[in-house]
């Protein structure tokens, strides 16, 4: 089943499920993500920090690492996220954000999480409204039944790259090793196989069409048996990767700290080149 | 050598003594499967086998795919009482917070299993009873997500790279996906 929504399905939605709540997560590297949100939401959906409250502090386990449940239960209960909420996510494009809140709320044990295809920018083209009003929704109740789904660790990722497909969300020069713009060792993880995120996107930020993204991962003989992990600088691409794994029928697991914590182990090979 | 390594070496160890005598009795039989039983935390160790022709006795008309691999539909796992004592080794180091958080030891452990299952001691155990044997082996937890369900998946692409029979892994595959 598709984890996506078209702008147009959202708009009937807002309207008629009560159960549905609507996030915010627009996210850059460089902090702009309240900036972003203060300059236009979707109405009536409050603002989630993909830092503090997506992730745990930076340090060991990476850039962005899971959080802890308290923190993830805290906020999304601030965001009036229920028990039996229907939840949906966007950021302002290409759902990178998105994806991350997509897979952290799934692994948090909340089952009904869409996104909404093409952020923002979609809504707003196909006409829908925007406000700049601060929301304060109503107290949620959720309790959080966290790792319903499967985060690697680096063992994990090395076996995953071993013995099926370990899949490196990032640019083609971070993955060669020729240029490392973040993180102080440049390489990828032995054995993972390049697919950058940007591939799996349109020219307007919506994921690439469910049979595209079966014949892109098709050429690395994945399939819906494939044992496949995702990993990205700090696992925010990769969960789009994953997310666009799931549009084409492959449940993928994902490496969280990512690249950022692989590094951290100076006794972890690296690898460069293709 | 690791903790996690003297486990699979004891476990080996344990294979080698118990999978023979347990599977004596089957000789002659068409012996599919060879598994490790499991867990989520994990906490056990059960040596599980199954057979073409106990196959072809359960269920007629049932999912035969499930049935063939599911081991909790065939029996009590093998009479294996040297494992049983490598389960309190194992429990040991579960619960030591010296190897690392709750989820680095469990995997630990997980790959221990499956490295015990992997080593050619254990392979020729198996073979010892009857040399047409080939099983095609792997982890099965009984809880089926989470990190042991993607132990259970790896171990079936670790333990079965070059099995003859790619159409019994490659149903284990769809039945562990």
């Amino acid at each position: 089943m598709s984890a996506l929504i078209t702008p147009t399905d959202l708009q009937d939605e807002i309207a008629n499920n009560p159960k549905l709540v609507v996030l915010d997560v627009q996210y850059t590297l460089s902090g702009e993500g309240p900036g972003l949100y203060a300059a236009g939401h979707v109405p009536g959906a409050p603002f989630v920090d993909l830092d503090t409250v997506l992730a745990g502090p930076a340090g060991e386990g990476g850039r962005h690492p899971l959080p802890d449940v308290e923190t993830l239960q805290d906020g999304l209960r601030a965001a009036g996220v229920q028990t039996d909420s229907v939840v949906v996510v966007y950021d302002q494009q290409p759902s990178l954000g998105a994806a991350r809140a997509w897979w952290v709320l799934r692994w948090a044990g909340i089952e009904e999480v869409l996104v909404l295809d093409g952020g923002l920018a979609a809504w707003r083209a196909a006409g829908g409204p925007v406000s700049t009003e601060p929301v304060e929704p109503e107290p949620g109740d959720v309790v959080l039944d966290p790792d319903e789904l499967v985060a690697l660790d680096a063992d994990d990722a090395a076996a995953t790259a071993k013995l099926g497909v370990l899949v490196d969300a990032r640019s083609p020069e971070r993955f060669r090793g020729e240029d490392e713009p973040i993180d102080p060792v440049a390489g990828h993880i032995p054995g993972a196989v390049n697919v950058p995120m940007a591939e799996l996107v349109t020219d307007d930020g919506r994921l690439r069409p469910a049979k595209e993204l079966r014949a892109r991962f098709g050429q690395l003989d994945i399939d819906e048996v494939t044992v496949v992990g995702t990993y990205c600088g700090s696992g925010i691409s990769a969960a789009h990767t994953a997310l666009a794994l799931h549009e084409a029928g492959v449940e993928a697991d994902l490496y969280v700290g990512s690249w950022s914590d692989w590094i951290t182990d100076p006794s972890r090979p690296v690898a460069t080149g293709e | 050598m690791t903790p996690f390594a003297r486990l699979t070496e004891s476990l080996v160890a344990a294979l080698v003594v118990d999978l023979p005598a347990a599977l004596g009795p089957w000789r002659g039989s068409t012996l599919y499967t060879v598994c490790l039983g499991t867990d989520s935390d994990p906490m056990t160790i059960v040596p599980m086998a199954h057979t073409e022709e106990r196959l072809a006795a359960l269920a007629p008309g049932a999912d035969e795919e499930y049935l063939r691999w599911c081991w909790s539909e065939w029996a009590e796992g093998l009479a294996a009482p040297s494992v049983a004592a490598v389960t309190r080794q194992m429990e040991a180091l579960r619960r030591d917070p010296a190897l690392g958080d709750a989820r680095a030891r469990s995997g630990g452990c997980f790959r221990a299993m499956i490295d015990a299952l992997d080593d050619e001691r254990t392979r020729a155990a198996i073979r010892s009873v009857d040399a047409s044997w080939d099983p095609v082996l792997h982890l099965q937890s009984s809880d089926p997500g989470g990190l042991d369900a993607l132990h259970g998946r790896l171990s079936v692409e670790q333990l079965n790279p070059a099995h003859p029979r790619q159409d019994l892994v490659e149903s284990l595959r769809r039945f562990m996906a």
